[in-house]
């Protein structure tokens, strides 16, 4: 479909389209297109034409007009900006600097639905992004393309991202893209009726950034062992829980920790110094990390820092629920008198 | 619209009078990147939107050509144009006609020159046009070995602006208008002594008009003001006055889609020729499909040089080929529903799709 090449327009173009069916001309096509990894979301590519979806394989010419769909099966539904985008554009770039418009190899300027923050069926021809070396792409080679939510008068991508599908592209022009990985529900096994649904909404509204303490208030490290001859006492603190229920800011947030120092319960006047209290960030035991939240170092016993970065999760991405844990780890040092030392571990979670 | 138009016609008067040089325009435009239209006001707004990117068809989308963004100019403005990069100014093209006789001095090449108007000296023009748009089709001129070729770009329809009473002036029959515009003698219609304003003599709504109420020779009463008067602008009507105007124009400028709105407070109504009202809604307006469907409906054009959109020339250039190929989704000449499509972009700016999407041939000779 849509390989323009073989049908020359006859006279003005005025004659009927010139679109023919194909797949394999591109000196590239026996190479897979490499999946999408990293958009914000899904690029189905779209006939500017009507919207239809095109067929996964196709070959499309440079300037055959075409859209990103964000879901092919809903015509109406939309791209989701963020409230600090200001501009939209459409670009190609190099793999893997999608989200760096300083990087981008060309681009053109795009736009909102009329009165909203989102976009709707962005122009991703590559022949459209008349801005940069559009040369360049056509001279063959892997991209990405597909379009940004850009804040700073076009100088950063704002909150509401970054999306694009990949792109092989063969001498002259003629392309492949990918097509992101879908579910696709298995159909009924027999049967089926028309259900009319009718159901009045209102505006999503941000929910809260809350975090929840572990069970047990109090942490006991376990019996400790000599290390290299050090007293070492190792312990994690419990799942603990961060929930972030902004479903439109999608601000992202940052986890820090800070410790006191541990003192003798016998003679406050005999302390550990806080730097010997190693912490690691994990996912909570039975849990998976949710993609999008970013551990920190582990902070090592005897060198660690104080307040220290746990975990983020980037702006853009809203996590409903992110179980976490912190492994310690303390060594004190070899002229600390045997005994119960006691000492106080914050969690702070501030939003991005 | 209204102010480079007022801006216009009095930078040109001060210049003939005064004879000063014309070499800085008071109102420089930039140079376009790739290809250049020139003429009609009819179509100049919605052309406009496209070339320069719009969203009033839902998705935001700009013709493009061949990576490179497309100049369109105005009919009106400062009175000489540049057109591309270190080209001559010369004369604006106001106008279809105007449009149209532009590109074949760009075609043509030197010794040929154009005179816009009478404010800026004639000049060669050699490939500073690509395109002209045409709010009429090429009439006597279609030859089917022409030179030229009008492709259809959208259907609109000329009815009336009036200023004064609806009930006079409102649904002015076809007899009624052929009267007004042919008389040598004031004509009264009801209560109202009725005063016809015409556009200036390249205005294919000028053109397309009189030809569908039956006028070959315009009456003495009509006031045309030494030839300079825009089209479809509702703020050069006196009271008690009626001007052709098209439908579309109209409709474009009451959705606000359009750069400046000439209708504003001005009290000025369209007016319903034989009793059918050219548009439907009274918020959003949209083109009657009855109104443009009848004998005042036109399809409107965009002309370029058939032997540099015919696949078997030497001289074809498929860049310009995609840009007036209706098939594309986003050229100028589409005519989609989608809202990717410039079609939808069209709709928006009150056109139909063209009656018919054959191109016609034109001029003999350039």
């Amino acid at each position: 479909m849509l390989k323009s090449a073989a049908i020359r327009v006859a006279a003005v173009g005025v004659v009927a389209a010139a679109l023919i069916a194909g797949t394999s001309s591109l000196a590239q096509a026996a190479t897979p297109v490499d999946p999408t990894v990293g958009s914000a979301g899904p690029v189905y590519v779209g006939d500017a034409n009507d919207g239809s979806r095109i067929a996964d394989g196709a070959t499309l010419d440079f300037d055959y007009a075409v859209i990103a769909l964000a879901d092919p099966s809903d015509l109406s539904a939309v791209y989701t900006g963020s409230a600090d985008a200001t501009s939209v554009e459409t670009f190609i770039s190099p793999r893997g600097s999608e989200s760096n418009p300083a990087a981008w190899t060309a681009w053109s300027t795009s736009g909102f639905l009329t009165g909203t923050q989102n976009v709707q069926y962005p122009t991703i021809t590559p022949g459209s992004q008349i801005n940069g070396n559009q040369n360049a792409v056509r001279a063959g080679g892997n991209w990405s393309i597909g379009f940004a939510f850009l804040k700073d008068n076009n100088l950063h991508v704002a909150g509401g991202g970054v999306y694009f599908t990949n792109i092989t592209v063969a001498a002259g022009g003629d392309y492949q893209f990918a097509t992101p990985t879908t579910v696709t529900p298995p159909p009924p096994a027999s049967g089926s009726f028309d259900q009319n649904l009718s159901a009045t909404t209102i505006d999503a509204q941000d929910g809260t950034l809350n975090l929840v303490a572990p069970a047990n208030a109090t942490t006991t490290l376990g019996t400790a062992t000599l290390v290299n001859n050090l007293s070492t006492s190792t312990g994690n603190i419990g799942k603990f829980t961060v929930q972030d229920g902004r479903v439109v800011t999608h601000k992202g947030w940052d986890l820090t920790t800070s410790v006191t120092d541990f003192t003798n319960s016998a003679d406050n006047t005999k302390t550990i110094d806080k730097k010997n209290l190693g912490v690691a960030a994990v996912a909570a035991a039975g849990t998976t990390l949710p993609a999008g939240v970013t551990l920190a170092a582990a902070q090592v016993a005897g060198s660690a820092v104080n307040p220290a970065p746990f975990a983020s999760a980037a702006a853009g991405t809203a996590i409903a629920s992110t179980d976490l844990d912190a492994a310690l780890t303390l060594v004190a040092p070899a002229n600390t008198p045997a005994g119960t030392y006691t000492a106080k571990l914050t969690v702070t979670l501030a939003s991005k | 619209m209204k102010i480079k138009k007022i801006a216009a016609i009095g930078a040109a008067i001060g210049v003939v009078v005064a004879g000063i040089a014309f070499a800085a325009p008071a109102n420089a435009e930039p140079v376009s990147n790739s290809y250049v239209l020139v003429g009609s006001d009819t179509l100049q707004d919605s052309v406009n939107a496209l070339t320069n990117g719009t969203s009033v068809g839902g998705a935001s989308l700009r013709v493009t050509a061949g990576g490179a963004s497309v100049g369109s100019f105005d009919a009106f403005g400062s009175s000489s144009i540049q057109t591309k990069p270190g080209g001559p100014y010369f004369g604006r093209p106001s106008g279809s006609g105007a449009g149209v006789t532009a590109l074949r001095a760009s075609i043509n090449g030197s010794p040929t020159t154009y005179s816009g108007n009478a404010a800026v000296p004639a000049k060669v023009i050699g490939g500073q046009v690509d395109i002209a748009r045409s709010s009429s089709g090429p009439g006597a001129n279609a030859n089917s070995a022409g030179k030229l070729v009008y492709v259809p770009y959208a259907r609109d329809a000329v009815a009336y602006a009036y200023n004064g009473s609806s009930a006079d002036l409102g649904a002015l029959s076809k007899a009624q208008l052929k009267q007004i515009y042919e008389s040598n003698t004031p004509v009264t219609i009801g209560g109202t002594v009725v005063h016809p304003v015409i556009p200036q003599g390249s205005s294919g709504t000028r053109s397309f008009f009189l030809s569908s109420i039956g006028v070959t020779t315009l009456g003495s009463t009509v006031n045309d003001v030494n030839n300079t008067t825009p089209e479809n602008d509702a703020s050069v009507l006196p009271a008690d006055s009626i001007i052709p105007f098209s439908a579309a124009s109209w409709i474009a400028q009451s959705n606000g889609v359009t750069g400046i709105s000439t209708i504003g407070s001005t009290g000025v109504k369209l007016g319903s020729p034989d009793g059918v009202a050219p548009f439907t809604g009274t918020t959003t307006l949209a083109a009657n499909s009855a109104f443009y469907g009848s004998s005042y409906g036109r399809d409107t054009y965009l002309v370029v040089e058939f032997a540099r959109v015919d696949s078997s020339s030497a001289t074809y250039d498929k860049k310009l080929a995609d840009l007036v190929d209706s098939t594309k989704a986003q050229s100028l000449t589409n005519f989609g529903t989608f809202s990717s499509t410039s079609g939808a972009v069209k709709a928006k700016f009150g056109f139909l799709a063209p009656s018919s999407t054959a191109p016609i041939r034109a001029y003999a000779t350039i």
